[in-house]
């Protein structure tokens, strides 16, 4: 199937665009030759050795495609033929020459494209049975076959060389890390891997700069990770590529750069395009975009009459500096020492990283992020447009357009969104993202730190479309989790092309087409988004892939903010709970020590009934007959008596017992009086008069009844105590309630008792300091624990006419819900 | 003011009422004070009873009010009620002439026998000074012949002996002795001694 096939009528307006631009290129042989013969296109094969939608290849050949259209004075037919041979390494070629041989047959073909030695290989192999006599222009080749400037063994044959040239890079590792000590240099065993082995070691042997070198290519993958992550301080790793590991197995260069870089201690340096983005600091790279152009000029040469054997084959265009600011900051590099004009990519600030307690800025700058991308996507795409200027091309833009403007709607709703709650607004988002794609079905993942597991945590299906399960997990799914955990797109439109497992993993749920996409947040991939569409297969459009991933950004710093902001939630309830089963155990102990007291009021009750009981008793058995009446007036007054010994034990209970603090309206006046009420039988045992003093019509405020009476209760028998056998005449504790004036009210505990020493005023709130000979010193600790809990503050001042005076505040209620 | 009263001090009033109820129930009269300067204040040292007094309260303990009211000279008897067990406090208040001191909490019929045989002591007591004062005054009718003859009786002389010392007949002694016995409105030489020994100096 060919990637991109430009009709004739569009490629006659595009020849007369060029036309009127009249580039330098246009003025060439096909000047003169009559418009009839002009509009005879060129027919040009691309022969991909890999997968066209590869991030690198559609770099390299979107720029091809736009040079060869925009430089070519004829229209042009474009067939784009993938072997696929990274993935498929000569098991298909059979059917493949098959296939081609049917598909190009009776068609002349003007030019073959070849990219990488593989292309190249392929093309010479099978040039003569299927394209005799065409010429051939091979790019993006590493240099196996061929040196630059040198002629080629075909005159059919022609073509560009990637510069293979590791010493910029090197050059870069030098000028960041001017103390290195060590250069661990990490790659693998296949043969483009060796290919860039070799080059380097020539490097490097002439190098006298470098610091002691290490190759670690002796490593299969596992224990390279493990030997990375283990490394001396001043070391540098040099990651070469890895097409195959020591161990034999197949790898895929990039998601080894990404692994290698996860798992190492000490930066990591790399030349592939595709490296950067996945942890690797940058390196000197060639310019993909760049390349290709060169060979779309290159490929005009020859399809104008150029002999290729005249065309010495040449070096691609010179690599440049790339770096990943991300990485930049994690190893802590000087960005400053970087050499001019390098290019620094993924400088979007990470709202997860910079702005973790979710400031507003942080959130307006990735939205004017993704509308600034957004814009420059827009314009590229309409200058690309205005280019090609072609009909799907503008209901390809026309679709983008649209798709853009519903990702910035999403992405500023989401992230104006609810901290704790989003899921409404994800479900929306989803939906209005499934329907755009055509997807029946739109889900987000929350995937496990390792990969290998993934739990659902916000969904949208079509009417009468299944439910998806809970969670899924690598074994069902190998190869979308395996792609994805690594940073990569799953963009299947027919299940059939996913591995067995996968085929069988996504049966149950009717799964026809599938793209799913990593959620990355700072270069962490916490999760995943998923589209399908069921029983019919969908083509997920290409170009929109890459604002699915913007997209996905979006979801993943939402979740992100979610789970940050659940765990504090869950830190507070936490917080709350420990203090709450802290000051019930207070509160035992408190019970504890009040246990006289308490026996003695619970007595008083029970004595009086005794004795209206025997009274009564004495009565009905007098001589004079009963008096009914007064047998009445006893027994009421038994009844008074039990009730109020249960009263006793009602308090007590409320102190006790163990509850889940919760906050209500509380009346603090009454709640002082009771409170004082439980105090009074010691402080009356003691001689001391407790006077409580509450300001008329005071508001309520909000708390924890159990809490805050346990708080007033500590500071009353504190005071009781400081007083207890002093010397002052009249032991008067006062305990007043007033409104502050300040949207608090304020309850003040004032003794006249031996106060509180200098020394001892700055410890008191400390846990487990005491004054007392026989004080936990938990009581005011937690007190003060709990007063701030309820948005109040505890604090204690002499009294000026001696002794000590404990104030706490607690805001008032209406406030508090105002807020 | 002959019908003895049954004073009440506790701070707890259910306490106080209660108690009140039960001394009410075996017909006697109770008066409750809700502390021992109240009970102070109405104290009159005339009135017939008993104090029925809590050991722990505000201000004036118990005990305290006893050393008060044995200080002041009142001889109320005491029946107190603590909840406490306290020992030292008891055997401290039971020396300084408490009636009783009963604990809570007390068998059905502790405290109403604790208040009789306090309000029993009380009458006595009050029966005893009753006759103290008589014998006083008596004793000043006598004229100073027979003052002078009780001194050799109270001594133990017989009427010849002192007949003998006095230089009168032994008839006119014996004579002076009936005077002295009807006089005193005793009726015997040894109930003589007993009342006169028993007199302040």
């Amino acid at each position: 199937m060919p990637f991109v096939s430009l009709s004739r009528q569009a490629a006659i307006v595009v020849t007369a665009a060029m036309l009127l631009h009249a580039p330098a290129s246009a003025q060439n042989p096909a000047e003169g030759t009559n418009p009839l013969e002009a509009a005879e296109p060129w027919r040009v094969v691309i022969l991909h050795n890999a997968d066209f939608l590869l991030p690198g290849s559609t770099i390299m050949d979107q720029a091809l495609r736009e040079a060869l259209v925009r430089l070519s004075p004829r229209p042009l037919d474009l067939y784009g033929e993938t072997l696929d041979l990274l993935r498929y390494p000569e098991s298909t070629e059979a059917e493949l020459v098959a296939l081609l041989r049917k598909k190009h047959q009776g068609h002349r073909i003007d030019l073959v494209l070849a990219r990488g030695q593989g292309g190249l290989d392929f093309a010479l192999k099978h040039k003569s049975e299927l394209w005799p006599g065409t010429p051939v222009v091979f790019y993006n080749n590493v240099g196996d076959t061929f040196q630059v400037g040198s002629k080629p063994i075909n005159d059919d044959v022609t073509g560009l060389l990637i510069d293979l040239d590791p010493s910029g890079t090197l050059d870069l590792v030098r000028r960041m890390h001017p103390g290195v000590q060590h250069l661990y240099i990490a790659g693998g065993v296949a043969p483009y891997d060796l290919a860039w082995k070799r080059r380097v070691e020539a490097l490097v042997a002439e190098r006298t700069d470098l610091a002691n070198v290490t190759w670690l290519d002796h490593l299969p993958l596992p224990e390279l990770v493990e030997a990375v992550g283990r490394l001396p301080a001043d070391s540098v790793v040099l990651y070469t590529s890895m097409m195959r590991d020591a161990g034999g197995y197949e790898r895929i260069s990039q998601r080894v750069a990404g692994m290698v870089a996860r798992a190492a201690n000490v930066p990591i340096y790399g030349f592939i395009d595709t490296y950067i983005g996945r942890g690797v600091v940058g390196g000197d790279i060639p310019d993909f975009a760049a390349e290709g152009r060169e060979a779309a000029k290159l490929a005009l040469r020859v399809l104008q009459g150029e002999p290729p054997s005249s065309i010495p084959i040449q070096p691609a265009p010179p690599a440049h500096c790339v770096v990943d600011a991300r990485a930049l900051t994690r190893w802590h590099i000087d960005e400053s020492k970087l050499p001019a004009g390098c290019e620094v990519r993924f400088r979007e600030p990470s709202i997860w990283r910079d702005h973790q307690e979710y400031v507003a800025g942080g959130i307006v700058a990735v939205l004017l992020q993704s509308i600034l991308i957004t814009g420059l996507l827009l314009q590229r795409r309409r200058v690309q447009v205005a280019r090609a200027g072609e009909a799907n091309r503008r209901t390809e833009l026309e679709r983008s357009l649209a798709f853009e403007r519903l990702l910035v709607q999403i992405s500023s709703t989401l992230l104006r969104g609810p901290l704790i709650d989003p899921k409404p607004a994800i479900t929306q988002a989803l939906r209005r993202i499934g329907e755009f794609l055509g997807a029946q079905r739109a889900l987000l993942w929350n995937l496990d730190p390792v990969g290998s597991r993934a739990e659902l945590t916000h969904s949208w299906i079509a009417d009468g479309v299944a439910l998806p399960p809970g969670s899924t997990d690598k074994q069902q799914l190998p190869t979308i989790f395996q792609r994805v955990s690594q940073g990569e797109v799953v963009a299947v439109s027919n299940v059939n092309d996913l591995s067995e497992d996968d085929r069988d993993g996504l049966r149950p749920f009717a799964t026809s087409s599938i793209l799913a996409v990593p959620l990355m947040v700072d270069g962490l991939i916490v999760g995943a988004l998923s589209l399908a569409s069921v029983r019919e297969h969908r083509a997920w459009p290409p170009e929109l892939i890459p604002r699915v991933r913007l997209i996905g950004e979006v979801f993943a710093t939402v979740l992100m903010r979610q789970r940050y902001a659940t765990k504090v939630q869950e830190a507070q309830t936490e917080t709350a709970q420990y203090r709450e089963r802290l000051a019930h155990l207070v509160r035992v102990h408190t019970v504890g020590e009040m246990s006289g007291a308490i026996a003695h009021e619970v007595n008083q009750p029970l004595m009086a009934i005794e004795n209206y009981a025997l009274a009564a008793k004495r009565r009905i058995r007098s001589d004079n007959g009963a008096d009914v009446p007064k047998l009445k007036e006893l027994l009421d007054k038994i009844a008074a008596q039990a009730a109020r010994a249960g009263d006793v034990l009602k308090r007590l209970r409320s102190i006790v017992k163990k509850h889940e603090s919760e906050a209500t309206e509380l009346d603090l006046g009454t709640l002082v009086y009771e409170t004082v009420n439980l105090v009074e039988m010691e402080s009356r045992l003691k001689d001391i008069r407790v006077e409580v003093a509450v300001s008329p019509d005071l508001p309520p405020v909000h708390g924890d009844d159990v809490q805050i009476q346990q708080v007033v209760l500590n500071l009353v028998r504190n005071g009781v105590e400081a007083m207890d056998g002093s010397e002052v005449i009249d032991k008067l504790l006062r305990v007043e309630v007033q409104d502050s004036k300040n949207h608090h009210l304020i309850v003040r505990v004032i003794d006249h008792g031996k106060g509180v020493s200098p020394a001892d005023r700055a410890h008191i709130f400390e846990p487990f300091y005491s004054t007392k000979e026989k004080g936990l010193g938990i009581g005011l600790a937690i007190c003060r624990s709990i007063v701030e809990a309820h948005g109040g503050k505890l604090s204690y001042a002499v009294n000026p006419s001696g002794g000590s005076m404990f104030e706490f505040n607690l805001p008032i209620a209406e406030e508090k819900a105002e807020q | 003011m002959n019908e003895p009263t049954v004073f009440i001090v506790d701070d707890d009033e259910a306490v106080r009422d209660s108690i009140g109820e039960l001394v009410g129930s075996v017909g006697l009269t109770a008066t409750t004070f809700g502390s021992a300067q109240e009970f102070l204040d109405a104290y009159d040292s005339e009135s017939p009873g008993c104090l029925v007094l809590d050991v722990r309260m505000a201000h004036m303990s118990g005990p305290a009010l006893q050393e008060k009211l044995v200080a002041m000279g009142a001889t109320i008897p005491i029946v107190f009620i603590s909840g406490h067990g306290d020992i030292p406090i008891a055997i401290k208040a039971i020396k300084a002439g408490a009636v009783d001191f009963v604990q809570k909490p007390y068998r059905d019929q502790q405290l109403l026998d604790s208040i009789n045989e306090a309000l029993q002591r009380d009458a006595a007591a009050r029966l005893a000074a009753k006759r103290s004062d008589h014998f006083e005054h008596r004793l000043t009718v006598l004229t100073d012949r027979e003052r002078e003859v009780m001194k050799f009786v109270m001594q133990g002389w017989s009427s010849k002996a002192i007949a003998n010392a006095l230089t009168i007949s032994h008839r006119t002694v014996e004579v002076h002795r009936s005077h002295i016995l009807e006089k005193l409105d005793v009726r015997s030489v040894p109930e003589l001694i007993h009342l006169a020994k028993e007199r302040p100096e």
